[in-house]
């Protein structure tokens, strides 16, 4: 009988254990060697670019492989091409969404995917502040983003998405409703939000989109048709009307009141307090200090009229904007800076109008802002 | 007294005289220096130097290689001779501007800048305007030696000692006070309050003194009278200078309070400027006499601005050599060159 | 204590006496032995044969599935049991997701040494015959090209700038040198229908500037906002026919760390020109003066240096070089020209651009300059780091240089016909020259002889010696006359001889 010499287990190994370590490494096994994702389709991996270096708009080919990377490819890329029509579905025209983002909403992310805009002609961008409340947000997002590019089924996966860190603080600490608004954080804090809209918009714009879809992080309800609706328009730069939810007390049901009073037509009295203004000085909507007088399309709204109705406005609010990318290649942008008296996205529009592009709005489709 | 010290004392007074040697050997430059410049010891803050730089700047014609060449060998004289005396510099800038074109017209350089500058100095008591193209021959000579120190020996006040322009002086008219009427004002010095020089065409702007004084923000605000310089405009070629000498002829206030040089002392021409030889002994400048400050006057019409400036510069330097400096180059240099037949820079 | 010296030790092997030596357990037997609880199935013959069936099986089930779950991932199964060493069939992977920290990407004054990337822009249009030059330029760059990113744009061209383009960066791409290679290379193409040619002479006439400059905005911006990438830190324009140029513009131009700074660009003339001159009057700083133009014009109204309609009363950068400066000296400017910018990618990402509208009475690089002021960015030039732009004969020139041509001819040909006049002449005529002189020697020689030896003979026909040589040389004089006469018989036919003009 051989005799061990040294400490060894002469007890009789327990058939669980063995059971247990079975079930183990094959658990094991499964996780090392299954592939990462469950895999995109030969359509998508065609029209991806090889090199990591290239337009943020389209996927790369990450190969496993090691050994010296080739240089990139010469690329061309002919802008003659891209059409931006009416109907963006029949012509595969790619569209960007972008968010700049403070907090994530899981009703936004739940909104987005259910938009029927092939997802595959879709590409995100958010750009986050580097704060304590942007970090949340960037986790919270960056969770959703790979349960859907992962284990989505491959229609809901969009084609791109591209994450932005600000590089400049925000100037406010708290993104609370009631702190936003006070008039004196305005101009600072309107100022960080166009130097935040244009780094997401000319640094992910690329060579291959048609349309940009401005949309805010806190709208939390569109109709699913939305992109579609806006573009059947061909308008350069149209607005929805932008509305939110809330339960009436009085009424004792759900009701809804209009939210967003950037979408404005000009007024005389407007135009009067701009020119006794210094060069510095804008003009802010919404506060009884400062009456503009102006015609706001929040109010333009009429129950049961027809939902594509367009009126022409001067200014536009941000919380969801459809642009023609050539509007933005022409170099309209959210100027940070007082332009004409008006900053950010009034300024926008603003700015459209002086490349000679009229904006729209849509006084009869809502679209629900959250309610905190 | 040695013998009666103690060894202790003895080498206390060695330790103090040890420590004061020390100062004296690193703190004598900065030691002078704040001699020098202090306003009740040396008098070094009381005088600004304002020199007219960038003339032209770029705005209708180019500033080429030889302007700047010019630029900067004239801003490096007057830093030096700032430094070394403790006054202040203040180097303005002459770009041409359209209120200061003859069109246009709403004040002159140096009315704004003498104005602005006796603002941001405020100890400031006299002030120095030079030209651009001026050279400050003798760097030894300090303003408080040269004319300060005994003003009333080197001043005129009776302009028909030299009178180029023929200006009938004293004025004779009944209603004005005695001061007015007298060839020499009041004959006190403090009551000098613009001193120029004048060349053989009229007064002489390129470097010129004024001191602050009420009088003084009078003569400012009226000097560019829109009026007058509106009709004689055309007539009046050298701008400011002109409308000086109008004023002078016209206005008993003015001539109370201002007082002449003779040219050599503070604004000597070159060769070529009044004068094709150079030997006019009241204006030219004359390396025996070394004479203070050359002032290359007009040398854009006609004349070599950078020959001259580099002439000058190296002449200055010729005449102001250290001993050890002409020891090298009188001596050695030249008996080198005798055995060599080379010639060597040392 | 030992885990392991409890009982159950093994050196000393303890002999649990009973129960076991036949291998069945035995009943109720008190046996304080740890081994009594676990009957050891391999101890009996059959017990093992169990043992072995139930493992054998177990292996079987276990590769059984997991060759069937290879099989059907299609996974590669040799690089994870080999430990990676052995790879399988190349496992490419689309990546959708792309995180940036845009915090990474200011930009520093050294940023060779920190890996930032630049992407050099570059707007062309019929372009073709400048190529050549510009690619020298790119292949010489001194910054490490793996950091460098090319965009180009192509309008409304009708020559072979695109094919040419083509060609040559795929040449430096597939080139054995890496260093050599570029980063990301795109070239776009786009049209926008511009109806000014692209000769000096429309380029530069006045009435079309205000709308050349803005469709070359709007031309900037497509291509800035095609190629903007959130991993670029410095964004560098340059136009295509700069002939001369450092090699290490863009360290250069970056060591200033200012977020907008250009050299001063000046251009070769032809000596009888002056032999260079200003070239890019498109940087200055700012005056009241043009401030107060700007504010009398209309909205839509474009102030452009350079010409007497703007009188702007600015100092402009290009006027102020002095070829022995420092290199390295600032000056703060407004407005800014195109040839040749480096801006830190943060002023574009922060919205400023190109404006292809009147911005302050300004459009395209001059807006830009006035815009990047306007959001508080530094603005800076160089004016003694010159660089040098193609010198390209406006129509007066060209006419002046056929001028100067044709008088270089002329004036060839009339010497050469002085000349062979000259040499028909002598042949003709012969050399009369010599002639003259033997006669004129021969004459004194006579006059001489006439002197010396009949000095002291009374003369002939009796005068004095003073008269007597008179005849002589009378008849000498006549000797040559008639020589002369013979001669002039024989070229009667022939021409005068010319006097010398």
């Amino acid at each position: 009988m051989a005799r061990p010499l040294g400490p060894v287990r002469l007890k009789k190994a327990n058939p669980i254990t063995i059971l247990v370590g079975t079930v183990l490494c094959i658990f094991i096994i499964y996780f090392l060697a299954s592939p990462g994702s469950r895999g995109f389709s030969k359509a998508r991996k065609l029209t991806a670019a090889s090199h990591s270096l290239s337009p943020p708009t389209s996927p790369f080919l990450k190969s496993n492989s090691k050994g010296k990377p080739s240089p990139p490819p010469v690329t061309r890329y002919n802008l003659n091409h891209v059409t931006i029509s009416s109907d963006p579905v029949a012509h595969r025209e790619n569209i960007l969404i972008l968010t700049p983002m403070a907090r994530f909403y899981q009703e936004y992310w739940d909104n987005l995917m259910k938009l029927t805009y092939p997802h595959e002609l879709i590409t995100l961008g958010f750009i986050l502040p580097k704060n304590k409340e942007g970090n949340a947000a960037t986790a919270a997002l960056q969770q959703q983003i790979a349960k859907t590019q992962k284990s989505a089924p491959e229609k809901d996966r969009f084609k791109s998405i591209i994450i932005l860190r600000q590089d400049f603080d925000p100037p406010l600490q708290s993104q609370d409703e009631s702190e936003r608004h006070k008039m004196q954080n305005q101009k600072e804090r309107r100022a960080a939000m166009s130097k935040a809209r244009n780094s997401l918009l000319f640094t992910t714009l690329g060579p291959s989109t048609s349309w940009v879809l401005w949309l805010d992080a806190d709208i939390v309800e569109t109709p699913v048709n939305l992109i579609q609706d806006l573009a059947a328009h061909d308008k350069a730069v149209i607005a929805p009307n932008c509305f939110q939810r809330y339960y009436n007390k009085e009424s004792q049901k759900e009701d809804d009141r209009p939210y967003d009073f950037n979408n404005w037509q000009d007024s005389g009295k407007a135009q009067e307090l701009a020119s006794k203004m210094g060069p510095d000085d804008i003009l802010l909507e919404g506060y009884a200090e400062m009456a503009t007088y102006r015609a706001l399309m929040a109010y333009m709204y009429t129950p049961g009229a027809d939902p594509h109705t367009e009126v022409p406005l001067d200014g536009v609010g941000g919380t969801a904007l459809l642009v023609k990318a050539d509007v933005h290649r022409d170099g309209a942008m959210f100027p940070a800076f007082p332009f004409y008296h008006l900053i950010e996205t009034e300024g926008f529009a603003k700015m459209t109008k002086r490349l000679g592009y009229q904006p729209m709005g849509l006084p009869n489709y809502k679209i629900y802002h959250y309610n905190e | 007294m040695g013998a009666r010290m103690g060894r202790k004392t003895k080498f206390r007074l060695a330790g103090v005289l040890f420590l004061i040697a020390l100062i004296i050997i690193f703190y004598n430059t900065p030691l002078v220096h704040i001699w020098r410049r202090t306003a009740w010891l040396g008098g070094g803050q009381k005088f600004v130097i304002i020199l007219a730089a960038n003339v032209g700047g770029g705005v209708m014609e180019w500033k080429g290689a030889r302007e700047w060449a010019i630029e900067r060998d004239s801003v490096r004289n007057k830093k030096k001779y700032v430094k070394k005396w403790g006054y202040d510099l203040e180097i303005v800038d002459m770009s041409t501007k359209k209120r200061y074109a003859h069109e246009w017209r709403e004040s002159w350089e140096k009315v704004d800048f003498v104005r602005s500058t006796l603002r941001k100095y405020p100890k400031a008591e006299w002030i120095w305007w030079l030209d651009l193209n001026t050279f400050i021959m003798e760097p030894s000579y300090s303003l408080q030696s040269h004319i300060f120190n005994d003003l009333n020996k080197h001043i005129y006040r009776d302009i028909t000692y030299y009178n180029p322009l023929n200006i009938s002086h004293p004025f004779t008219d009944d209603y004005l006070d005695e001061e007015s009427r007298s060839p020499v004002g009041d004959g006190d010095p403090d009551s000098v309050k613009l001193i120029l020089s004048q060349d053989c065409s009229g007064f002489n702007l390129g470097s010129f003194f004024i001191r602050r004084s009420a009088w003084t923000e009078r003569l400012l605000d009226v000097w560019w009278d829109p009026v007058a310089y509106e009709q004689k405009h055309m007539e009046w070629e050298h701008k400011e200078q002109d409308a000086l000498e109008q004023l002078y002829t016209a206005q008993p206030w003015i001539r109370k309070h201002t007082a002449f040089l003779p040219q050599r002392m503070i604004n000597s021409f070159p060769t070529g400027a009044c004068g094709e030889h150079g030997n006019d002994t009241r204006i030219h400048y004359n390396e025996k006499d070394r004479d203070f400050l050359v002032n290359m006057a007009g040398c854009e019409w006609g004349r070599d601005c950078w020959g001259e400036m580099y002439n000058f510069r190296e002449l200055s330097y010729y005449l102001n050599r250290n001993p050890w400096e002409r020891f090298k180059e009188d001596l050695v240099a030249v008996v080198w060159e005798k055995i060599t037949g080379h010639k060597v820079k040392l | 204590m030992l885990p392991f010296a409890s009982s159950g030790s093994k050196v000393t092997p303890r002999h649990h006496v009973s129960g076991y030596s036949n291998g069945y357990p035995r009943g109720n037997t008190f046996e304080l032995s740890p081994h009594r609880f676990q009957p050891r199935l391999n101890a009996t013959p059959a017990g093992r044969r169990r043992r072995r069936f139930y493992l054998r099986l177990a292996i079987f089930t276990t590769l059984g599935c997991l060759g069937l779950y290879f099989l059907l991932s299609g996974s590669s199964i040799w690089s994870l049991f080999s430990l990676g060493l052995l790879s399988g069939a190349e496992d490419i992977q689309l990546e959708t997701v792309r995180y940036y920290d845009l915090s990474n990407v200011q930009g520093t004054a050294r940023g060779w040494e920190r890996e930032e990337r630049i992407l050099l822009c570059v707007p062309l249009r019929d372009a073709e015959p400048h190529l050549p030059m510009f690619f020298s330029h790119l292949r010489n760059f001194t910054y490490p090209h793996h950091l460098i990113d090319l965009a180009f744009l192509v309008s409304d061209s009708k020559d072979r700038t695109l094919e040419v383009l083509v060609e040559n960066l795929e040449a430096i791409q597939a080139s054995e040198n890496e260093n050599a290679h570029y980063g990301e290379i795109s070239i776009i193409e786009k049209d926008f229908g511009q109806k000014v040619n692209q000769d000096v002479e429309s380029r530069h006439g006045f009435a079309a500037q205000a709308s050349r400059r803005k469709l070359m905005a709007q031309a900037r911006n497509w291509l800035l906002s095609a190629a903007l990438r959130p991993y670029h830190s410095w964004v560098y324009w340059r136009d295509v026919d700069v002939e001369t140029a450092p090699f290490t513009i863009l360290e250069d131009l970056m060591r200033h760390n200012k977020d907008v700074i250009v050299p001063n660009v000046w251009r070769p003339l032809p000596d009888w020109l002056g032999g260079e001159q200003p070239y890019d009057l498109n940087s200055w700083q700012e005056s009241e003066t043009a401030l107060a133009l700007a504010d009398t014009l209309d909205e839509d109204a474009v102030i452009v240096e350079g010409y007497a309609e703007y009188a702007t009363w600015r100092p402009h950068l290009a006027y102020l070089r002095d070829p022995y400066g420092d290199p390295d000296m600032e000056m703060e400017i407004d407005g800014v020209g195109g040839v040749s910018i480096l801006a830190k990618a943060k002023v574009f990402r922060s919205g400023v651009h190109f404006p292809a509208f009147s911005f302050q009475k300004h459009a395209e690089t001059e807006g830009f300059g006035k815009m990047s002021r306007r959001m508080g960015y530094s603005v800076v030039g160089l004016p003694h780091y010159t660089i040098w732009h193609l010198y390209e004969p406006s129509i007066d020139d060209i006419k002046h240089m056929e001028e100067m041509e044709q008088d270089r001819l002329r004036r060839e040909q009339e010497e050469k016909d002085k000349a062979e006049k000259a040499k028909k002449i002598k042949e003709q005529f012969g050399d009369a020259n010599s002639q003259w002189e033997k006669d004129k020697s021969e004459l004194q020689n006579l006059a001489a002889q006439d002197k010396s030896p009949k000095g002291d003979e009374a003369p002939a026909d009796g005068s004095k010696g003073k008269a007597g040589t008179e005849p002589d040389i009378k008849k000498g004089a006549e000797a040559v006359a008639n020589k002369e006469a013979v001669k002039k018989d024989e070229g009667a036919q022939a021409q005068q001889p010319n006097k010398q003009s």
